[in-house]
């Protein structure tokens, strides 16, 4: 992913968790699940808090997303100091409800405090309070370049994208995030016209799906411009039901007795991961190389057929 | 924060010399010193995300303004600055403090976890915005929507200010001298109790403002009031005989 500032970074796939729920389950298993996702070339996006009780821990070394988000919740400065993509998130998500809120527990795993059974949440902010409009950005960007050696990345809603990629092409983000709410590939195609139109046809374009796509539809979204496509759509209420996963016998005799498992819950994971998302990856990789191309990169709207 | 002025052991331009330098003069500085000595930066017109993520232990005096985001992410610096600041002034503020002897813009403290923010002017909207701990003070006037999203921390305001004051959804804690244009719905006015007073003079020594604690009313969510008057009516009353 090249920037405009520094050494290309180099990510491991396409492929990234946008918005992963970590407070839903237990602070031990999310350090396996994201693990196994980095392992299998997933980009992940995480902070200290999510991951980790302590905060003097040092973060093993993976590639991860940090949302810079317009309250800053869950974020730390060493997140920023560790961070492989900063993201100034200017999406936020619905609580259950249908609010721009964050759920008690989820401020309470990043505030290193139990959970709680109460079914409330608190109001996100949804625009940085110390910008005046969308042109202080710029501003913003060129403070976490100075604080990160990260690249840079803006996510917005497409339905903002005429007013939003402006300043985001004047602010030179190293890379754009769009949260899709219908078909991703014409989404991809109204931002590329709208990038080209303003010279800025070269940023990584990233698409975070509302709705699940297929191996098939990825390779789509590829071949019509998409750098990164989100799994969340796919596999976030999959990877969130770790406990369903059927134990062992002696797992659970273990566990009743206060044994230690780390190594079982572990595989586990791994197995979940393969199982759901590896396969998922190498269907899209099987698609894409039977359109006769090595890599996804060089895939091209003429990939795509027309009916 | 020392009332006593220490003579400056060390000189720094913010325009000649590059940050990094700057930063490893100051750890340096700190290695011998314990970070006792006071550092004077000169030449500061302005300049953005100046002097952030101190770590180290310094004590610095900044002649001029700063521009935005100065002296976010700090944890070791105690700094003063004479003249005026841009937006985002201490986002993140992790320890330390820093005082600013002139006018802060918008956001002036937002996001931060620790230590102690001060403008001796006024300031802009926002601020203490999603606050999360640590300690801000204005003594001047300040504008709409201070602390909004603060979820902890403490927030003293010596003039005025504008609409929605406070949210009651978190739990900072706002101590006011002057007036509110508005409070935000759910947030209230009450007198300060006999603990306030004490930690409220505490931050006016240490912040080097002269005033009386007992000046200054709190403002805080309505449901924090209702469990306060709730508890004095469980209380004893020592003459029920």
């Amino acid at each position: 992913m090249p920037r405009s500032h520094g050494e290309p970074v180099s990510l491991p796939s396409p492929f990234l968790w946008f918005d992963p729920p970590w407070y839903r389950i237990d602070v031990d298993s999310c350090l396996f699940l994201a693990d196994a996702l980095t392992k299998v070339g997933i980009t992940v996006a995480c902070g200290q808090r999510d991951l980790f009780q302590q905060d003097d821990v040092d973060f093993r070394d993976f590639r991860r997303m940090v949302a810079h988000r317009c309250d800053r919740s869950g974020l730390l400065y060493k997140d920023l100091r560790d961070a492989t993509i900063v993201d100034v998130r200017l999406i936020q998500m619905r609580d259950r409800h249908g609010r721009f809120a964050y759920p008690i527990n989820q401020l309470r795993r990043w505030a290193n405090q139990e959970e709680t059974q109460v079914d409330m949440s608190i109001d996100a902010m949804l625009f940085p309070p110390e910008w005046i409009s969308l042109d202080d950005m710029t501003a913003k960007i060129a403070q976490l370049r100075r604080l990160s050696g990260a690249s840079v990345s803006v996510s917005i809603d497409e339905c903002c994208m005429a007013e939003m990629l402006p300043p985001i092409l004047r602010a030179r983000a190293d890379m754009l995030v769009i949260r899709t709410s219908g078909d991703p590939v014409a989404s991809i195609v109204q931002a590329k016209q709208m990038l080209n139109a303003s010279g800025g046809g070269e940023i990584p374009l990233w698409i975070v799906p509302t709705l699940p796509l297929s191996a098939e539809d990825c390779v789509k979204c590829f071949a019509m411009g998409a750098s990164g496509i989100a799994i969340d759509a796919m596999f976030t209420d999959a990877l969130m039901h770790l406990d369903d996963m059927a134990r062992t016998t002696a797992q659970r005799a273990a566990i009743s007795f206060g044994g230690s498992v780390e190594s079982d819950e572990s595989d586990r994971i791994v197995e979940l991961v393969d199982r759901v998302v590896k396969r998922f990856i190498d269907d899209v990789s099987g698609f894409a190389h039977s359109c006769g191309v090595g890599k996804m990169s060089e895939l091209n709207e003429s990939h795509v057929r027309r009916r | 924060m020392n009332l006593v002025p220490h003579p400056v052991s060390h000189r720094f331009s913010l325009r000649d010399v590059p940050e990094s330098e700057l930063f490893r003069s100051f750890s340096l500085i700190s290695m011998e010193t314990g970070g006792s000595h006071l550092i004077e930066l000169t030449d500061a017109q302005g300049q953005h995300n100046a002097l952030m993520a101190i770590e180290t232990p310094v004590r610095l005096h900044v002649k001029g303004g700063l521009g935005h985001y100065a002296f976010s992410y700090n944890l070791g610096a105690d700094a003063r600055i004479d003249g005026d600041v841009g937006n985002g002034v201490g986002e993140g503020l992790r320890g330390g403090s820093v005082r600013v002897r002139g006018n802060a813009g918008i956001g002036f403290g937002v996001a931060m976890r620790g230590g102690t923010l001060a403008v001796y002017g006024t300031a802009g909207d926002r601020v203490a915005a999603a606050m999360i701990g640590g300690e801000i003070l204005a003594r001047g006037d300040v504008g709409a929507d201070v602390g909004v999203n603060a979820r902890g921390g403490t927030i003293l305001i010596g003039g005025d200010s504008g609409p929605r004051l406070g949210d009651p959804q978190g739990d900072a804690i706002i101590f006011m001298r002057g007036q509110a244009e508005s409070l935000s719905p759910g947030m209230g006015e009450a007198k300060l109790r006999k603990r306030d007073e004490l930690r409220l003079g505490l931050l006016l020594i240490n912040a080097s403002i002269r005033a009386d604690a007992k000046e200054f009313r709190r403002i805080v969510p309505e449901q924090v009031l209702i469990t306060e008057r709730e508890q004095r009516r469980g209380e004893v009353v020592p003459n029920w005989r």
